[in-house]
């Protein structure tokens, strides 16, 4: 059974759809296209279909990769499919079944713009030795250091901790920077100057390994 | 575009736009808002939407768009932001565009259509309305009764709407619509198209209160508007959602209309004639539907789809067609003499999920007053394939507050529901260990225009809840799963039904007290509603309660739908006797359709691809379940 890892993009409007619709809108896709998917056994077969990491709704993406089991050979159908405004398949290849997208994903990368008013925030995070985060987690709320999970910060790109182990969704980052940016120069909300941070712009451009490799690249 | 902010929102991705087989046209000579006055998630699940957006689309000076009513959150935030409701495809506020027009699927839907025109800056009354705002129009099954919104809407077009929409459109391109003295001309015209009704054209006559008839504005009786009939359409495309609709399907209609004469259908008698895709046309439109949607399912959907001519042999085909592709078929609610055996075994190879029937009514008396046409032996016998055949999950459809009801009626669809119990205990299948679960649903009754019950009056809220107390009573140990609806609903939805044009008013002022989305249990506000009444000094009972005369001028005796009101009454003077009615393929019951003479053939004669059904051979075919019809 051929196995295709592929990259496709989720911009614009199309960030709005959540990851349930994704699924069933690649399954249409596939089928639309004549691509023969590989179905799961049981009561209600889905496609098997393995996504490294759920979008968040809202959140847009350059980079997002995704697995496909079919029964036949499908790489020129693949390669061809289409697909509703915002979504774009922007590669595609072969592979051997190996370990799933979401075992091996590490971290993502985002790209942050009009960042400036919150670049105070992010001077401190970085100057912090710890930052105290309630994570809320399936089996409940636990304490831990958000800076372990920033790998990376600068000004226009964040590099996050992703996967299996835990990771931090971008939202929740910019939350605690708006914060930490108001708190510094004594804002509350209603104070005129508050920061509030709705004009940064993140998208995702990357997913990698936990060696720090391109997933889609490399494995 | 606008600011508004998707992620504050539920279910967003119900508002973007871009869907596959979604038509976008920045420009074109007529831009047309197809509106449903509903969510999203019900208006796509519509298949007429799916039928005319293809359709019009496919005309070059035309673009047609879609709009719904946004959830109430969503509603919450555009008023806020001042932001008028706006076409999916280009964004266009509504209120820009030359036409207007909302599809009339259900009375309770009236007050979303004045929250649309509200929400868009649009003047709610046809008179307030002038050149610069879109000509609103209607359609649908409830454009047969069009008086409640005569006030509110500038024109009807009655019936099926693919040609005369067409007709309209190209009609209005010879006039500019921007313009109040050609928009006038424009609207004396259209009237001439069959089917179309312009309200501010003809006014009603009152005598002492009564109303006596139209007449138009000269002062001359008014000529019913004769319904159109039209060839279906044959569309090869739905718009596929992102979000979760009521029905992720494709919906492909077999045949229009039916011939059972079920007396409390509207659909069966509206829809007549009887017209039929052929079996090689609908294969090759299923293949195409699949092919260009990607869905995994395709429903079979018709008023009565089991009557269909060729069905076994039309199933057998899909079957085929779609074999190892994971397409599923599925079928609506079934009549409990039509499901044969060759069909359920075709329906199990894939489908082993629950069934549904619709037996309507309790007791074999009851059957018989509404004309359903099945019988004691047809239930059994159903009932005892299916189980045998290893369905274990059964849903039933039931009306209470039909005429001549009695309590013991009312107990019968519980003794009904029970009986399938019984029966599965006796005959499924011997290693299944699991028990049966059995669903009776049952609504409140609403009698509907053109049909034999249009006379009756509707029962009051505590004749209904009364009956439902009896359902209740009947099931102590809960072994069968009722479900019920609110008598309030179906009670105002009768008022509507067979409402006349004082009843805009009444609309109006309920949606300016915060009355909309009455269709959804939670947010259906009884009370505002009797308050608008009140205020408009109109007595809701007149119109839902009171028994009417026989020579009575009802306000859709306007409209001419083909179907006789001497048949309609005969019919009614047979259900208060318990008497029955056979199919019409047994032999025509001179609805006065006419489908059967050389006036009717010659006008209801369509291309290739459509024939009306011949009656059937008179044997009982060896595969049949139920055993035959016998009544004449």
């Amino acid at each position: 059974m051929p196995h295709y890892r592929f990259v496709y993009s989720k911009v614009g409007n199309a960030r709005y759809i959540s990851h349930l619709e994704l699924t069933k809108l690649f399954e249409r896709a596939f089928r639309r296209n004549g691509i023969a998917a590989k179905y799961t056994e049981g009561f209600n077969p889905s496609v098997k279909l393995n996504f490294a990491a759920p979008l968040s709704v809202g959140q847009e993406s350059l980079k997002e990769v995704a697995e496909v089991e079919t029964t036949q050979d499908a790489l020129a159908a693949l390669t061809n499919l289409s697909l509703p405004n915002g979504i774009e398949l922007l590669a595609v290849k072969e592979i051997e079944k190996g370990t799933p997208l979401m075992s091996r994903l590490g971290a993502a990368v985002y790209r942050v713009e009009n960042a400036e008013p919150i670049r105070l925030g992010m001077d401190i995070f970085m100057r912090m030795e710890r930052v105290e985060w309630q994570k809320k987690t399936k089996k409940g709320v636990t304490l831990v250091d958000m800076k372990a999970f920033v790998y990376s910060m600068s000004y226009d790109e964040w590099k996050l901790k992703a996967g299996n182990t835990g990771g931090i969704n971008p939202q929740v980052l910019l939350e605690r920077l708006v914060e930490l940016t108001n708190t510094e120069l004594g804002l509350l909300p209603k104070d005129l100057g508050y920061v509030d941070g709705s004009h940064v712009k993140i998208i995702r451009t990357d997913l990698l390994d936990e060696e720090g490799r391109g997933l889609y690249e490399f494995g | 575009m606008h600011n508004l902010d998707f992620s504050l929102v539920e279910k967003p991705s119900r508002y973007i736009g871009g869907e596959v087989n979604s038509v976008v046209k920045e420009n074109a000579a007529v831009r047309f808002a197809f509106a449903f006055p509903d969510v999203y998630e019900v208006g796509m699940s519509y298949v007429g939407l799916h039928l005319l957006y293809q359709m019009l689309n496919e005309l070059d000076y035309l673009a047609c768009e879609r709009v719904f009513m946004p959830w109430v959150d969503m509603i919450s935030q555009m008023e806020e932001k001042e932001i008028p409701l706006y076409t999916y495809e280009t964004m266009t506020p509504i209120g820009e565009c030359d036409f207007l027009g909302f599809t009339l699927q259900y009375e309770l839907s009236f007050t979303n259509i004045v929250k649309m025109l509200s929400l868009s800056g649009i003047p709610v009354f046809s008179s307030a309305r002038d050149a610069s705002n879109p000509i609103v129009i209607a359609g649908g099954p409830c454009a047969v009764n069009p008086e409640p919104l005569a006030d509110i809407v500038d024109l009807f077009c009655i019936g099926e709407g693919e040609e005369v929409m067409v007709e309209l459109f190209e009609l209005s391109r010879q006039f500019n619509l921007r313009d109040n003295a050609q928009r006038d001309t424009f609207f004396a015209h259209a009237a001439q198209l069959e089917g179309v009704y312009v309200p501010r054209l003809y006014r009603p006559i009152y005598v002492a209160d009564r109303l006596t008839g139209y007449e138009d504005l000269n002062g001359n009786p008014m000529k019913p508007i004769r319904k159109r009939v039209a060839p279906p359409y044959r569309y090869t495309k739905q718009i596929v959602p992102f979000t979760e609709i009521v029905h992720d399907r494709v919906s492909m209609e077999l045949f229009r209309g039916c011939t059972r004469g079920c007396r409390f259908c509207q659909a069966g008698m509206i829809y007549r004639p009887v017209r039929e895709n052929t079996r090689e046309s609908a294969v090759e439109q299923a293949k195409e539907l699949i092919a260009n949607t990607g869905y995994d399912e395709l429903s079979l959907s018709s008023l009565s789809t089991l009557d269909y001519s060729e069905i076994e042999e039309l199933i057998d085909d899909l079957l085929v067609a779609f074999d190892g592709t994971g397409v599923s078929l599925s079928l609506p609610s079934l009549r409990m003499d039509s499901a044969s055996v060759g069909v359920l075994q075709e329906i199990q190879k894939v489908r082993k999920t629950g069934l549904t029937f619709a037996p309507e009514a309790g007791t074999q008396r009851m059957r018989n007053v509404i004309n359903k046409g099945v019988y004691e032996e047809n239930i059994i016998h159903t009932f005892e394939q299916i189980f045998s055949m290893g369905w274990f999950r059964v849903k039933l459809y039931f009306m209470i507050g039909l005429p001549t009801e009695t309590d013991e009626d009312v107990e019968g669809i519980i003794k009904l529901a029970r009986s399938a119990t019984w029966i599965y205990k006796r005959v499924k299948p011997k290693d299944v260990k699991k028990s049966v679960e059995v669903t009776a649903s049952a609504s409140c009754f609403v009698p509907k225009p053109f049909t034999p019950f249009q006379w009756h009056p509707q029962c009051s809220i505590e004749e209904f809840e009364h009956k439902i107390s009896v359902l209740k009573a009947a099931n102590p140990n809960r072994k069968i799963n009722l479900n019920y609806h609110s008598p309030k609903e179906s009670w105002l939805e009768g008022i509507f039904a067979r409402g006349d044009r004082k009843l805009a008013r009444v609309i109006n002022r309920a949606v300016e007290l915060g009355c909309y989305f009455d269709g959804w249990a939670d947010q259906f506000k009884f009370d505002l509603w009797m308050r608008a009444f009140d205020d408009c000094g109109i007595d809701p009972k007149y119109y839902n309660e009171r028994k009417r005369s026989m020579d009575e001028f009802f306000p859709w005796d306007i409209i001419d739908t083909g179907i006789s009101k001497a048949f309609l009454q005969r019919e009614y003077e047979k259900a208060l006797r318990s008497e029955e009615t056979h199919d019409c393929r047994e032999g025509c019951v001179v609805c006065g359709i006419g489908c059967m003479t050389e006036e009717g053939l010659s006008r209801f004669s369509f291309s290739d691809g459509i024939s009306i059904p011949r009656p059937p051979a008179k044997e009982t075919s060896k595969f049949e379940l139920g055993g035959q019809n016998a009544a004449l």
